[in-house]
């Protein structure tokens, strides 16, 4: 399995990868894009998102595409490009920290429960059946129900938190496995009995040595948790008003005004698939590139 | 809306004198026959009308039942007699004597009569174990009921109340069987028999409701074969993919807009002001609010007079300021005087600048406080998003917060927030129906605000028991310039309530309340 | 083999009887409050001695543990309390409901099916090609487009061309097939196209595993032939994770349909769910995701036993 990549290490370029996996490049020119636009919303949006002017509302007769409103404009005369751009602010923001903390759990309890193996393993795992036996949507309503809205410098804590714990389990079951056959090699049986702590150990010898897998899934999951945000909010248990999100620009009453503004629902759609796409084709290339037999 | 105010005097002036009103003559039906298939947004909690105040029961359940009163929605508020053939209010205003029409029958073949109206309302101001009235209030001064034959039935008063008439006329009191209040009085939360003008047949839980019609009627004009109602989520595509003929909430701006051009003249809207007013509470628990300056600043900020018609239409509000009364009717506040309010100005940069000034003086500027609002999208994120827009042209930063509604209740109940969305719902323009919420809060649960006027108290019960029109609307002026002047509760609009009719639809007349006139009567398929 | 599957569905107990446990303790600390919404949200004077009243009645009032000992007491009987919002029993609200689900499940993973194994196949066969960069951009693509937008342009699509939507209200399959079939074929078109897309990568990558197998690159199957040959070979092995993917979706299908069903209003359990979350409804609520973790957990079995029908070494491994 993936021990190999450990055995006989490759030299790995940026140039390879290019080479290799021309889609999976182009995904990452895509998400370059949209963590510029993400960090920078303020100096490259056009407007301010919340900025509400009546006159270029399409109900008012206006909010066309034009040079004023290059994607045109929304309900309340909000420019639709700038809520894009400050949108990815809030679905990177959301996606990155929710997989990153789903990823980064996962991963502590996946080698925690390869290296300590016996009784705490088995409790680990099942836990982390039990927790599999939800679906992630389900699973997530379930901890937005649970926890009240938090608003922490423009980020929905709750949300976060809804999406990474579903991916923990995942993370943690995919990188215990990996985990297993690292804890049998020589040198970690080693450190084991020179006395090293189990923490040291385990950050300085096995954690390392699932980077792989785990930079896999944690690409994928910033795609899924994007998705999932857009979900969540459009449902009306995500994102709320007036914070810009691509879902809840797609929200029910939005899609009134199709046969008069179809900007307000294409462009919020497009890029939530966009942003979704370009994170699924980095993460497959990847995952080809890397360790091409690991199973998500 | 001239003809509006004239009945509205004309009915209200009925009101505080003896009266002796018949029941209109049935209307015949032009047509008769089809299925009505129409869509409500919620769904009924109960089928109990006394224990609720949701329009889903009414669009569902009115539809089974019958009223003692009910109104002439040519002539709203016009009384009308329901099962009342006719009625009688002593001049001392404490006996009200009803006589019950004969030969009505209720669903299960049983006749009605003056027990089963004493029974509904005993039931409705003196609720058993375990059973919910939310309009317990409303007749506690009745003192007691008695029926000195089945086709009369006397209500006693322990002092005069001048809305009581209106009250039997409220499409929530529904004449349930005395037999089946007997049988158990939480009966009707899951069953229905009535003597509507339609029959329940089927209640596909989150899905749709079936009824038939009912050939007993004792009006006879339920021209439809049947009814079908459906739950839906958004009303122009149902309505342009021909799933429904009517949806009786309302629509929003753009779905009508949406619907005209789908649907062309196949589609026809009413329209009328409804009377549920939008307000913002501002919570007296909050530090800088307990300064009277600081409140009347941020009620000055907000542009009424152009941006209300901007709101109108992009959202169901109304496009006119308006004080605690509905505009335009006759106890409410003139428009003259009430642009002289701090917050009714015309002259809004003149306003905003003397709302900073005021908000400087009193160390709250740039004042940060939260705004509670509810996940709903119409109308209440496109109300708090116009205010928030506004409040930030004074340099206020109010932070929007917004929940689901079983989270935004129960915020509101415990007072977490420092501004909150709120509405006030009524089916009539009647000072002590509309007032009630701004009184001090030991004295009403729906006081948000949790503020204590005793001077406001003082003037709500001396219009309440004031018996000459003219001397109660110089009370009622007196009560929404003190209310409005203290700025705890702040009038934002009325709504519109513009409804969408496949143009098949005939005989419906729209009233100003989406829980009044949801019984069909009349109305039929072209 | 039945020793085998007898010891598994023992074992789906303690897991199930788990779930229960921490789904109810979970959901007590829900900030919200059913009976303030019920009979406050449309405003109205209603005092908290009423709302007391109505909370006590309910049952929301008792001490923890008691609601927890009625509420663990009742699930062996199958009783799981009274919806808070209808007072109807938990279990026939649910069970009106998740035919709907099931069906729409079912036509999606059928049309998933269908549309995967060309796509997986030739994609695979023709790794490396041009078509095999389209299908991955369309299977990608399918992964990526929010099924709830699918669902809004589909909707858009159907009033443009059809002009007439489906009858609402849930028709049965056998109480008329055609109109069902109406109803459900564009919210399983917009669920299967995800679906699908799933599918065939999991498809295509089997296959290419199956490909490199040693034993097959010593037949050194280069030409298109060969590869058909030994494809046909190993499909069973590169069928079996295809299998429990197409397993795993339809369980996730059962409870996961929530956002399709709120776009196409459909009166299954994934709208139920919803509207118990934006109601409050905690028992519902409680109800609800114990029926979806059964669901995913007796289709996880299935699958198992399915493996080790297949491959004998399971049986005795574990």
């Amino acid at each position: 399995m993936s021990t190999m990549n450990i055995a006989k290490p490759k030299r790995r370029t940026v140039w390879d990868f290019i080479k290799q996996q021309p889609l999976g490049f182009i995904g990452l020119i895509l998400i370059l894009i949209m963590s510029i636009a993400a960090i920078f919303s303020p100096e490259v949006a056009p407007y301010h998102p919340e900025d509400v002017d009546f006159e270029a509302s399409p109900a008012l007769g206006g909010g066309q595409p034009s040079w004023d409103h290059l994607l045109g404009a929304d309900a309340f005369g909000r420019d639709i490009l700038s809520r894009l751009i400050y949108g990815a602010r809030t679905a990177l923001s959301i996606g990155f920290l929710s997989a990153f903390i789903g990823c980064t759990v996962g991963a502590i309890i996946g080698t925690t429960s390869a290296y300590f193996g016996g009784k705490i393993d088995l409790i680990i795992q099942r836990l982390i059946d039990l927790m599999l036996s939800f679906p992630i949507v389900v699973l997530a309503i379930v901890v937005i129900a649970v926890f009240p809205k938090t608003v922490v410098a423009g980020i929905d804590i709750n949300v976060i938190i809804a999406i990474a714990i579903p991916f923990t389990p995942k993370v943690a079951r995919v990188i215990r496995s990996q985990a297993l056959t690292i804890v049998t090699l020589p040198y970690v049986d080693a450190a084991k009995s020179a006395g090293f702590s189990a923490t040291r150990t385990i950050f300085r010898h096995i954690l390392p040595n699932v980077t792989a897998p785990y930079l896999i899934m944690l690409t994928a999951f910033i795609g899924q948790a994007i998705l999932l945000e857009a979900s969540l909010s459009y449902l009306g248990l995500g994102v709320v008003e007036p914070t810009p999100s691509w879902g809840l620009m797609l929200s029910g009453v939005n899609s009134d005004y199709y046969r008069t503004a179809a900007w307000m629902i294409i462009y919020p759609g497009l890029a939530v698939s966009i942003a979704v796409f370009s994170f699924n084709l980095f993460g497959d290339s990847l995952r080809d590139w890397l360790d091409p037999k690991l199973k998500l | 809306m001239l003809g509006f105010i004239k009945n509205l005097v004309g009915g209200l002036a009925l009101i505080s004198f003896t009266v002796i009103g018949g029941i209109a003559n049935s209307a015949s039906c032009p047509k008769s026959g089809g299925i009505l298939k129409y869509g409500v947004k919620a769904e009924p909690p109960t089928y109990d009308m006394h224990g609720t105040n949701s329009y889903a029961v009414m669009h569902f359940v009115a539809q089974h039942y019958s009223t003692l009163l009910t109104f002439d929605w040519n002539k709203f508020p016009k009384l009308e007699g329901d099962v009342a053939d006719s009625w009688n209010v002593s001049s001392d205003g404490l006996t009200y004597t009803f006589k019950i029409k004969k030969g009505i029958k209720f669903h299960d073949g049983t006749p009605l009569t003056s027990k089963d109206v004493k029974a509904t309302y005993d039931r409705l101001r003196n609720p058993p174990e375990g059973v919910i009235s939310v309009r317990k209030a409303l007749f506690s001064s009745i003192s007691g009921i008695t029926t000195p034959d089945d086709n009369t039935v006397v209500f006693k008063l322990s002092s005069p109340d001048a809305f009581m008439l209106d009250g039997f006329a409220s499409p929530f009191n529904a004449i349930y069987s005395a037999k089946d209040i007997a049988k158990d009085p939480k009966w009707h939360l899951k069953n229905i028999n009535g003597t509507g003008p339609y029959k329940f047949v089927a209640h596909k839980k989150g899905e749709s409701w079936k009824a038939e019609k009912f050939a007993d009627f004792h009006h006879g004009d339920n021209c439809l074969d049947g009814t079908e109602s459906f739950r839906i989520k958004k009303v122009a595509e149902p309505l342009i993919g021909g799933q429904i003929m009517a949806e009786w909430r309302g629509t929003a701006p753009p779905e009508r807009v949406l619907l005209k051009k789908e649907m062309g003249d196949n589609v026809s809207f009413q329209a009328k002001t409804l009377m549920t007013l939008w307000v913002v509470s501002l919570n007296s628990k909050t530090k800088a609010f307990q300064n009277k300056k600081v409140r009347q600043a941020i009620n000055m900020c907000i542009d009424r007079h152009t941006g209300l018609k901007k709101l109108a239409k992009i959202t169901f509000t109304a496009p006119r300021p308006s004080g605690y009364l509905l505009y335009d009717t006759f106890y409410a506040l003139p428009d003259e005087e009430l642009y002289k309010i701090p917050g009714f100005q015309k002259d809004i940069a003149a306003s905003r600048k003397k709302a900073m000034q005021m908000l400087k003086e009193a160390g709250a500027e740039g004042l940060e406080f939260t705004y509670s609002n509810r996940a709903v999208s119409h109308p209440y994120d496109h109300i708090a998003i116009w205010l928030m827009s506004e409040w930030k042209k004074c340099g206020l930063k109010p932070k929007m917060i917004t929940n689901p509604t079983s989270k935004f209740v129960k915020i509101r109940r415990e007072g977490g927030f420092d501004a909150t969305i709120d509405w006030a719902p009524s089916f009539l323009p009647d000072p002590t129906l509309m007032h009630f919420k701004y009184i001090s809060a030991d004295r009403t649960a729906s006081n948000y605000s949790k503020n204590t006027d005793r001077g406001l108290d003082k003037i709500f019960d001396a219009q309440k028991g004031e018996v000459d029109k003219n001397k109660r609307k110089a009370l009622v002026h007196d009560f929404e310039k003190t209310a409005l002047e203290n700025a705890w509760v702040l009038p934002i609009t009325y709504t519109d309530r513009v409804i969408a009719l496949n143009s098949k639809v005939k005989g419906y007349v729209i009233a100003n309340s989406h829980i009044l006139n949801n019984t069909w009567r009349g109305v039929y398929l072209d | 083999m039945l020793k085998y599957a007898i010891k598994r569905i023992l074992l789906m107990i303690p897991t199930l009887l788990a779930v229960a446990v921490i789904v109810f303790l979970v959901l007590r600390v829900v900030p919200g409050d059913i009976v303030e919404l019920k009979l406050t949200a449309e405003g109205g004077e209603v005092s908290l001695e009423q709302i007391e009243a109505e909370k006590t009645r309910l049952g929301l009032n008792d001490p923890l543990h008691v609601q927890f000992i009625k509420y663990m007491s009742g699930l062996p009987r199958g009783d799981l309390g009274i919806s808070l919002w209808t007072e109807e029993p938990v279990s026939a609200e649910i069970a009106a409901r998740i035919g709907l689900s099931f069906e729409l499940a079912l036509l999606s993973t059928i049309l998933a099916v269908i549309i995967a194994f060309p796509l997986g196949t030739l994609s695979a066969l023709f790794r490396g090609t041009i078509l095999d960069y389209i299908i991955r951009i369309l299977t990608i693509g399918g992964i990526a487009v929010p099924s709830f937008w699918l669902g809004m342009l589909l909707i858009m699509l159907v009033l443009a061309t059809i002009g007439t939507l489906p009858p609402l209200g849930t028709v049965s399959l056998f109480a008329d097939p055609l109109v069902n079939l109406q109803q459900m074929i564009w919210p399983a078109i917009s669920v299967g196209y995800r679906y699908s897309s799933v599918v065939a990568r999991m498809l295509r990558s089997s296959i290419l595993e199956v490909l490199s197998e040693d034993y097959i690159r010593t037949a050194r199957a280069k030409g298109l032939y060969e590869k058909i040959v030994i494809v046909k070979h190993g499909m069973r092995n590169a069928l079996l994770p295809t299998v429990t993917v197409i397993g795993l979706e339809f369980a996730f299908l059962l409870g996961g349909l929530v956002v399709t069903e709120s776009v196409f209003n459909l009166n299954g359990i994934g709208k139920l769910f919803v509207d118990s979350v934006v109601r409050n409804d905690l028992n519902l609520l409680q109800g609800l995701v114990l029926t979806v973790a059964t669901a995913f957990v007796v289709v996880n079995l299935l699958i198992d036993l399915f493996y080790a029908a297949l491959d004998p070494r399971i049986r005795y491994q574990s």
